[in-house]
């Protein structure tokens, strides 16, 4: 169980005291250890949506102080380029009662990290880390890298050469690192 | 692993849940085991090194050093993060000390404490390793009142051991802490 399955826990614990639900859509580290995918070094949970109850986000507050762990449940991954379809494909944990748990499917969670490793890359090998975990396929990544062409490109045309170029460069470097 | 993870979460990484640790954690021994892990993966790089630019700062390279020839570590991990803290300002020069062999420090750190890190109100309440360092007391001081708040010793000579401190030191500031009444 990841360390923050308990605070998790202790939030749904006062949601069913309390007579609230509430859904959070999740995605990045926590999803992949959803996926039963484990690494001990998930850092926060990373939400698509808001939690927008003023008592439930107290208790968030409060739950992050009482474990020192102020941004354990944050929002910030809010407006991020999703593939499309992503929430027909999210998938639903039942381990809680009062929280609908949904995560991104595999496929999704591979194509958002493909994405983020394009953006980051030069500063953050923690995407890179990520998708070794998830020991994704030459299909997979083809899928990736559709996705990132397909949503990412820039509109303006005399932009998309140079983005297809970087694109193309990524791929290689990923097929290199991933696939030997 | 699982054993230094346990530790770094205990002593203010956010890689969950703190586990309580009944035994005493020595900080510096602490520093050069995290040595060993730096480059098991950049979550934990990252960690560890928001962790040193915060926390260094109440750490005693002298110490370290004496540490050294005692535990296992890794020197280029060493090299680079005492070279990575003075860089950038994070510790004073007499850290320098450390350093084996000069290297070209290259790093994408990205500052977060709020992010890789415990907040600064658990971990004074919870660590009173870091806590008696950070109230501003000695070394030895503060690994004196962390330790016996923690365990029972049978001699000074088994507190200096477990502290990793000179003996006179530990004997003269112990009975000055008794003879106060503060233990």
């Amino acid at each position: 169980m990841s360390d923050l399955t308990i605070l998790l826990t202790e939030l749904n614990d006062w949601l069913k005291d309390q007579g609230l639900e509430i859904e959070l859509i999740v995605i990045g580290a926590y999803a992949l250890h959803l996926h039963g995918i484990s690494s001990r070094m998930t850092m926060d949970i990373d939400t698509l949506n808001r939690v927008e109850h003023p008592k439930v986000i107290s208790k968030i507050i409060e739950i992050g102080e009482k474990y020192g762990l102020p941004e354990w449940l944050n929002s910030q991954a809010q407006g991020l380029i999703l593939p499309v379809d992503f929430f027909d494909r999210t998938i639903c944990s039942t381990m809680l009662s009062n929280i609908v748990l949904k995560y991104a499917s595999r496929v999704d969670l591979i194509k958002l990290k493909i994405a983020a490793y394009y953006y980051r890359h030069t500063y953050e090998p923690k995407d890179l880390d990520d998708l070794k975990l998830l020991e994704i396929s030459a299909n997979e990544l083809v899928l990736g890298i559709d996705f990132l062409l397909q949503s990412h490109a820039p509109e303006q045309s005399k932009f998309k050469k140079d983005f297809i170029s970087n694109v193309k460069v990524v791929h290689s470097k990923l097929k290199e690192l991933l696939l030997g | 692993m699982d054993n230094f993870i346990n530790k770094f979460n205990y002593l203010g990484a956010a890689f969950g849940v703190s586990t309580q640790i009944k035994e005493y954690v020595d900080l510096e021994e602490f520093f050069l085991e995290a040595t060993l892990y730096f480059e098991i993966d950049s979550r934990t790089k990252q960690a560890i090194l928001n962790w040193c630019a915060k926390y260094a700062i109440l750490l005693s390279p002298s110490k370290i050093r004496r540490l050294s020839v005692q535990i296992k570590y890794n020197n280029d991990s060493l090299d680079f993060i005492v070279q990575f803290l003075l860089a950038n300002n994070y510790v004073k020069h007499n850290w320098s000390i450390l350093i084996k062999r000069k290297i070209k420090i290259v790093i994408n750190f990205q500052e977060n404490f709020k992010k890789y890190l415990k907040s600064n109100t658990f971990i004074i309440k919870n660590v009173p390793e870091i806590r008696y360092r950070a109230e501003g007391r000695s070394q030895v001081i503060a690994d004196i009142l962390a330790f016996t708040e923690k365990k029972r010793f049978k001699s000074l000579y088994e507190l200096a051991k477990n502290i990793h401190s000179p003996r006179n030191r530990v004997n003269e500031t112990f009975r000055q802490l008794q003879f106060f009444g503060i233990i």
